[in-house]
């Protein structure tokens, strides 16, 4: 016989595990002795097989005597659970309900962080994706100015030039423009002008028709399923005519499935890019302007710094005419994975808003946080109660019970907690789950099946938990001495407390720190949202202009509105104060002739800044007392002066370029900084340009300034002018406040969600030390009332039981205050305009918490240090 | 005393064959040879824990082998209780089957 061979040994711990627990390791020995008998006539693998099979044969003989041993246990386990909750009902109480807004308030911020982190993931080829963003150093002469768009010619090279590139999708994108539908009109978004690789790039699926059929014939449009729901309800919309802007039709050729929410764009009009010079006579090969989005689609062992360099050197090869623009554009590409860019991107020309990942670090850390103060709340009532059931476990030890199983029966009933708040709680965040997605504006929303992938995820919390909250009351409880215990009884005091304390300081550190930042962010934007924007906002109501006829009427519409005497004044400009985000290219003597300046700028007719109540700091305003403001004139703000190292009083000229020819101004005044952009950002240079004598002025918005009175009345009258010069176009105007305000929204909702789960944290915090100050005064009472007796006043009383939480509570407060003046004091840093922190704020935080705790406790203490002395000592 | 199963019966008898060698290979050997039953070793393992319990066999350790990997092997052997058990059994069945002839069942063969 050959040497024994051994089966492998997952195999035999398997079978160990499988087998009944009466059966030893000698039992594992039948096995092997027939495994080495067949292995030595058929061949290791054989005997591996029989193997393998014996356990699987093993499992119903033997399972089914286990499990009644195991029902049994369990049966006992429970009712023990079932009696300790009944005898310490209000601990009981309060860990469930602590557990369960803990848990709660994790599912939902989870659910919330998940949705934010999964935006874009939907592509098949997410991972190699990427979006080509743009660095023009001449659009800004000193700082560089990184965009998310791109050059239209680049996008033409990239294929022929780089194999590694396996496709690249490129596309315009048109934001309001009007479409009319058997003859209404109505104004829509996110129309895009898409190449053939689009559909390569980007996994976006049809409900109906081709993808290949608007590259067939350009004037065939796909649509979204939400526009064919809004204006074909219940038709098939397919073959069906929409008309773009009044001067082109489009036949629908195909449906396609709505865009997932967490896409960083949305798609509702898909037309061919040939569109784009057939309607606009725009070149799409051009590398002079910027202006389509591109995507590629990568190989996947393409090392991405190479191939940005490579691709940056592309300008070279085919753009820069010679050596000193080379130079002084110094064009570079970068690419950004689609992944990363709802979170981390924030360029220039972005499709949508972004979203912020330090909203997600925030959110995580208080999710996590909310489940750690409710873990701590278990552990400590856990181990308090213990000091009571001191003698069940110095009964089941005296009995025979071993360590491991007082450590079994305590982690089971600690599961039975954790399991039961878990599956409460995923109730309740799926009935929340619709409001909360509401107060986000977020399809937060998930599906039966979607939460079967989360499984594992939830078993994994549902572990975990039950490891935070119950291995610390299991490793406690068990150790008692049963004869210590049983002679002496288990007091309150015997050690450990220290530990105790230490877990109730960790729980008021991280809420104090909660609210200590829920307190400055509240500052923060109530301050961004009151400090002075420099311009009115009150009472101004706005009409964007969209047909091109009535620009050529501005006169004639401001006449007459000014006749109604409601209304005070009216300007046209390009732009509105609250959002001056264009750009354009400005020159300035002096400066390299094929170089230029990019600068946000509004052209404006004369009544502009007295409307907006702008201020002057020198010169004069547009004016037509000035004929030569016809010719050409500036106006700039103080922060261009700066940037430009102009005297705020010199006399300079600008050079505009416009309609391809320079026109030159000169510059007539000095505008005060106000916030034309969001008030997160610094103020940019800004210039106003006079649009009067401009042949090529086109205003995009009317403002209207109002008298007091019904608003109604007047929008009345204002709607029935447009309408009057206008009619094919719809009506629509916006109140500049509601305008201002939008900008500031996401803001709002995450700072609402913070302060709700703010308030949660410190809530159950709080019910925790409800807990521990019931049971101290319990164990105290004797206490008390002897003391009493002894003549004690109430107050003493009060003093000694909310003593020792007043001390934790101050503790608290010296950890958690540098601590959270250091981590505000970090995220104000991102603002460039910002409270200043200062004592107050922390000593409202600790005030509010430290009143929140007394209030709490000083129930039970009131009533304990007011109790009769006789009914306390009595009452045994 | 309670009449033993079928298949307890079948493995005391076993156990009663393999005299000095009765242990988990060699039982189940035996009961496929005696009875064309292949049993698994984990319900071979029930039944002998509820014999032993029972108390119609006990079981004590022999030396460990190398070719069970240094286990032990587990004897059975056969108690008094169970001798007995077995004895009653016998009288049972031939007291139960007597005076049927094999003609009985032939004609119900057909």
């Amino acid at each position: 016989m050959n040497k024994p061979k051994k089966p492998p040994k997952f195999a035999e711990y398997l079978l160990r595990w499988i087998l009944p627990d009466y059966t030893d390791k000698d039992s594992l020995g039948d096995y092997e002795e027939v495994f080495n008998t067949i292995a030595d006539q058929r061949g290791y693998k054989s005997a591996l097989l029989w193997y393998l099979r014996q356990i699987l044969k093993t499992i119903p003989d033997v399972t089914h005597e286990k499990l009644i041993s195991k029902i049994s246990m369990i049966k006992n386990y429970l009712q023990i659970a079932i009696r300790s909750f009944n005898r310490h009902k209000i601990y009981s109480s309060i860990n469930i309900f602590g557990l369960i807004m803990g848990i709660t308030s994790f599912i939902l911020l989870s659910l919330y962080i998940r949705f934010e982190l999964d935006y874009d993931k939907f592509h098949a080829r997410s991972e190699n994706i990427y979006r080509i963003a743009t660095e023009d150093q001449a659009y800004l002469y000193r700082n560089s100015y990184k965009m998310a768009q791109t050059h239209p010619a680049l996008t033409l090279k990239l294929k022929q030039e780089f194999p590694e590139i396996i496709s690249a999708a490129r596309f315009w994108i048109n934001d309001d423009i009007r479409v009319s539908i058997n003859g209404d009109s109505f104004y829509e978004k996110d129309f895009l002008y898409i190449n053939r690789d689009f559909f390569e790039v980007f996994s976006f699926d049809m409900a109906t028709g081709s993808k290949e059929s608007i590259f067939i014939d350009p004037s065939s449009i796909i649509i979204s399923e939400s526009i064919a729901e809004k204006y074909f309800p219940g038709k098939n919309p397919v073959g069906l005519i929409i008309n773009f802007e009044g001067t082109k039709d489009f036949h629908i050729t195909g449906i396609l499935k709505n865009v997932p929410q967490n896409s960083h764009f949305n798609i509702d009009f898909l037309v061919s890019e040939e569109n784009q010079r057939i309607i606009f006579d725009r070149d799409i090969e051009t590398w002079r302007a910027i202006g389509c989005y591109a995507y590629i689609h990568l190989d996947n062992n393409t090392i991405l710094d190479e191939l940005e360099e490579r691709i940056s050197e592309l300008p070279g090869k085919y753009f820069y005419e010679d050596d000193t623009q080379r130079k002084r554009r110094n064009i570079s590409y970068s690419l950004q994975p689609i992944t990363s860019i709802h979170l981390r991107s924030d360029l220039n020309f972005e499709i949508e808003n972004n979203g912020d990942i330090r909203m997600i670090y925030i959110f995580s850390t208080i999710s996590i946080l909310i489940l750690a103060i409710a873990c701590i709340n278990y552990v400590n009532l856990a181990t308090a109660i213990s000091s009571v059931r001191g003698k069940e476990v110095g009964i089941r030890k005296v009995v025979g019970a071993t360590r491991n199983q007082l450590i079994k029966q305590i982690l089971f009933e600690t599961s039975i907690y954790v399991v039961i708040s878990f599956l409460l709680s995923a109730v309740i965040a799926k009935l929340i789950l619709p409001y909360y997605s509401s107060i986000l504006e977020k399809d937060i929303m998930i599906s039966f099946n979607e939460s079967l992938v989360l499984l594992p995820g939830m078993i994994i919390l549902i572990v975990v938990l039950i490891l935070l909250a119950g291995s610390y009351p299991a490793i406690f409880i068990s150790s008692f001495n049963p004869g210590i215990i049983l002679k002496k009884g288990l007091s309150w005091n015997s050690g450990r407390s220290v530990l105790r304390s230490s877990l109730v300081i960790i729980q008021f550190t991280c809420s104090i720190i909660l609210v200590l930042s829920v307190l400055v962010i509240g500052y923060q934007m109530e301050y961004l949202n009151n400090k002075d924007t420099g311009y009115i906002r009150d009472r101004i109501i706005t009409v964007g202009i969209r047909d091109e006829t009535l620009i050529d009427r501005i006169s004639v519409l401001k006449d007459e509105l000014s006749e109604d005497h409601r209304i005070v004044s009216v300007s046209a400009s390009t732009r509105l104060p609250c959002n001056i985000d264009w750009q354009y290219r400005i020159h300035y003597p002096g400066m390299p002739d094929d170089l230029f300046m990019s600068m946000n700028f509004c052209i404006v007719d004369n009544d502009f800044i007295d409307l907006y109540g702008l201020e002057l700091v020198e010169g004069r305003k547009f004016s037509d007392d000035h004929p030569s403001d016809k010719q050409g004139a500036f106006i700039l703000n103080e922060s261009a002066m700066k940037a430009l190292n102009w005297d705020p009083k010199g006399e300079y000229e600008f050079d505009f370029y416009l309609d391809g020819e320079f026109k030159t101004g000169k510059i007539v005044g000095v505008l005060k900084d106000f916030h034309f952009l969001s008030m997160y950002e610094q103020i940019q240079p800004l210039y106003l340009y006079s649009g009067i004598g401009l042949e090529s002025f086109t205003p995009r918005f009317i403002s209207i300034k109002i008298s007091d009175g019904p608003i109604d009345e007047i929008l009345d009258l204002i709607s029935a002018k447009f309408l009057d010069l206008s009619p094919d176009y719809p009506f629509e105007y916006s109140i500049i406040d509601d305008a201002y305000q939008s900008a500031y929204r996401t803001d709002k909702q995450l700072g609402a969600i913070l302060r709700i789960f703010t308030i949660i944290s410190v809530v159950i915090a709080g019910m925790g030390l409800l807990g521990l100050a019931i049971f101290t005064t319990e164990q105290k009472f004797k206490e008390i009332g002897i003391r009493k007796i002894l003549g004690a006043s109430a107050g003493k009383i009060m003093l000694l039981l909310a003593g020792e939480f007043t001390i934790w509570i101050l503790i608290s407060n010296i950890i958690a205050l540098p601590a959270g003046y250091y981590l505000m004091n970090k995220w104000l840093g991102n603002f460039a305009y910002k409270i200043e922190l200062n004592m107050l704020i922390f000593i409202s935080a600790a005030i509010m918490i430290l009143t929140v705790a007394l209030v709490t406790i000083s129930f039970q203490t009131l009533k304990a240090s007011t109790a009769n002395p006789l009914d306390t000592l009595s009452s045994e | 005393m309670k009449v033993l199963t079928r298949s307890e019966e079948i493995l005391l008898l076993a156990i009663w064959h393999l005299g000095e060698n009765a242990y988990g290979v060699t039982i189940r050997e035996k009961v496929k040879e005696m009875a064309d039953m292949s049993i698994a070793f984990g319900a071979l393992y029930v039944q002998l824990d509820i014999l032993v319990k029972k108390g119609y066999a006990k079981k004590f350790l022999g030396e460990p082998t190398p070719e069970r990997g240094g286990k032990r092997k587990k004897y059975y052997t056969l108690t008094e209780n169970g001798k007995l058990s077995l004895q009653t059994a016998r009288d049972l069945n031939s007291s139960i089957w007597e005076g049927i002839p094999d003609v009985a069942f032939k004609q119900t063969e057909q």
